[in-house]
């Protein structure tokens, strides 16, 4: 049988009107709760852009000039790891004798590796990327420390030799703020997932409520034989509705606060914020798996309310 | 059209509603269920809407068993059977007009068919002239005439009436039975639970007379009771 467009949106939208404050309350918490669901994304994907050099307790970074020759670089390894191991891979390998006591691993980032890294940090510019060559981009051993304070005295050793261009490692602020953000991270999903419950309640008591206001409705639909997709519907997207409503004002909250924060970092310089490059791509993606997410809420929640409370 | 076949209905507690009851009702028939407060009437209604299942006993309705119907189909049951009560289930937020069409509405059908089919059957209720009136502006007979255009606008093969003269006065009762005699020559069935012992008399119909759920009586052309 077909369900008429114009009647289901009728009746949808006199039962949000008629619901409108239980609504509004419904999609308020549903946009609440994937305001932090998405910002804690967002936080995630700038703190890893921001650190992606320090994945895996890399410490310290052996950049080599463009120009090097093959043999600045190699000796540079054998003061690392000692004269036995001609060369590393993109493995992390240990030092063995002759090698510095201080360094736990070295593995070699080539410029391919450098240039996939470039990417990621740009992602939001692609004309840097696309006039950038992999050969414009320097080849990097990347260390691992026995000990993470014994960076600057190990950078010390290293800097300056013929064909370093630079030793670089993650300043306290960084470090610090892969500590924060790990804890900001856990904290805010938990936030997040208390209020996603919530939403989902409160959706459900919303089309309940729309349910009982219309009971004479159905009850009379029942009686002349409207089909129970034909009654069921109105309220399933009466559901989907304050969800996905909900989470286009979780996207636009998202995106506002991904504005403010990028021109609170552009007048600052200080570098913990700007460290930090959230791209409007990244914003994109997010709001639309918090859209998803949205609508998934307010399936679910209004077909536990119509299973429950619709006895059709 | 209809056939009970040994039914038996128990409710919870143990009440009795129905106790192995026969009947067979042919196309056209019209039919007065008659029996005091619970004696079951209500629950035949309710077990040929497949609202209620039998504990025992084999149900037809147009053809069909209904005990084997999967729940999906039920709606497509209900399409062949009007249904009014004796408080006549109006919706109050919406007109005479709106109130009928809304019968043809949620079962699908197309809009030109509620345009000419809901005029036609407010015509024969006698409703023509107040379509744009809500249900609080009218009388318990004209609200009840107002219920049987809804049940009857899909034109069903059955209809089944619960007390549908148990709020109106006697002047009142007489046109809606009047109205129903109408319905039922057009060929419709029709099978009416009632108290109502000078409608029964003065119709002269088969008389299906239960008593705790027992079928006693089950008599062409019959009255009320023997004793009334």
């Amino acid at each position: 049988m077909a369900l008429s467009v114009d009647y289901v949106i009728k009746e949808t939208s006199t039962n949000i009107w008629r619901n409108r404050m239980v609504a509004l309350a419904a999609m308020l918490t549903v946009a609440l709760s994937l305001t932090f669901v998405g910002g804690a994304l967002l936080f995630k994907q700038g703190v890893a852009k921001a650190t992606a050099r320090w994945e895996g307790g890399v410490q310290l970074v052996v950049f080599m000039e463009t120009t090097s020759t093959p043999s600045e670089s190699h000796a540079i390894l054998s003061q690392m790891v000692g004269p036995n191991i001609p060369s590393v891979g993109s493995k992390p390998v240990a030092p063995g004798s002759g090698g510095m006591p201080q360094v736990k691993s070295v593995w070699h980032c080539d410029q391919a590796c450098t240039y996939k890294e470039f990417k990621t940090l740009n992602s939001d510019d692609p004309t840097i990327t696309a006039v950038t060559k992999p050969s414009d981009l320097p080849q990097s051993y990347r260390v691992q420390l026995q000990n993470g304070n014994q960076a600057p005295s190990v950078a010390r050793l290293l800097n300056h030799q013929p064909g370093v261009q630079d030793v670089v490692y993650p300043s306290k602020a960084v470090s610090d703020l892969l500590r924060l953000s790990k804890f900001l991270q856990g904290v805010s999903f938990l936030i997040a997932f208390v209020l996603l419950v919530a939403a989902i309640v409160l959706i459900l008591n919303a089309i309940r409520l729309a349910i009982f206001a219309r009971r004479k409705e159905v009850s009379v639909m029942k009686l002349v034989g409207a089909t129970n997709w034909f009654i069921q519907v109105p309220f399933m997207l009466e559901g989907l509705f304050q969800g996905v409503v909900g989470s286009l004002l979780a996207w636009g909250a998202m995106a506002l606060g991904t504005s403010k924060f990028e021109s609170l970092s552009n007048n600052n310089p200080f570098a913990l914020t700007q460290a930090l490059t959230i791209s409007s791509h990244d914003v994109f993606t997010t709001g639309l798996l918090v859209v998803l997410l949205g609508a998934a809420i307010g399936a679910g929640g209004s077909a536990v309310a119509v299973r429950r409370f619709l006895d059709v | 059209m209809i056939r009970f076949d040994n039914v038996t209905k128990t409710y919870k507690g143990s009440v009795v509603a129905l106790r192995d009851a026969n009947a067979d009702i042919q196309k056209g028939e019209f039919v007065f269920l008659v029996g005091p407060s619970g004696s079951g009437k209500s629950t035949f209604l309710r077990l040929l809407l497949k609202e209620e299942e039998p504990d025992a006993g084999r149900i037809w309705v147009a053809g069909k068993q209904i005990g084997k119907l999967s729940s999906w189909k039920v709606p497509y049951l209900r399409r062949n059977l009007g249904c009014v009560f004796q408080d006549f289930r109006l919706l109050p937020n919406k007109t005479v007009y709106e109130n009928v069409a809304f019968a043809l509405q949620v079962i699908g059908r197309p809009r030109h068919v509620i345009a000419t089919q809901v005029p036609q059957v407010l015509e024969l209720v006698g409703l023509a002239k107040k379509t744009d009136r809500f249900p609080n502006e009218l009388s318990g007979g004209e609200q009840q005439r107002v219920a049987i255009a809804r049940a009857f606008v899909n034109r069903p093969l059955i209809l089944l009436a619960d007390e549908p003269t148990g709020n109106l006065d006697p002047g009142t009762t007489q046109g809606i039975m009047k109205l129903l005699d109408r319905i039922n020559k057009t060929g419709t069935t029709v099978v009416m639970a009632t108290h109502d012992v000078v409608i029964v008399n003065a119709m002269r119909r088969r008389v299906i007379e239960l008593d705790h759920g027992s079928v006693v009586r089950d008599q062409a052309r019959g009255i009320y009771g023997y004793g009334a």
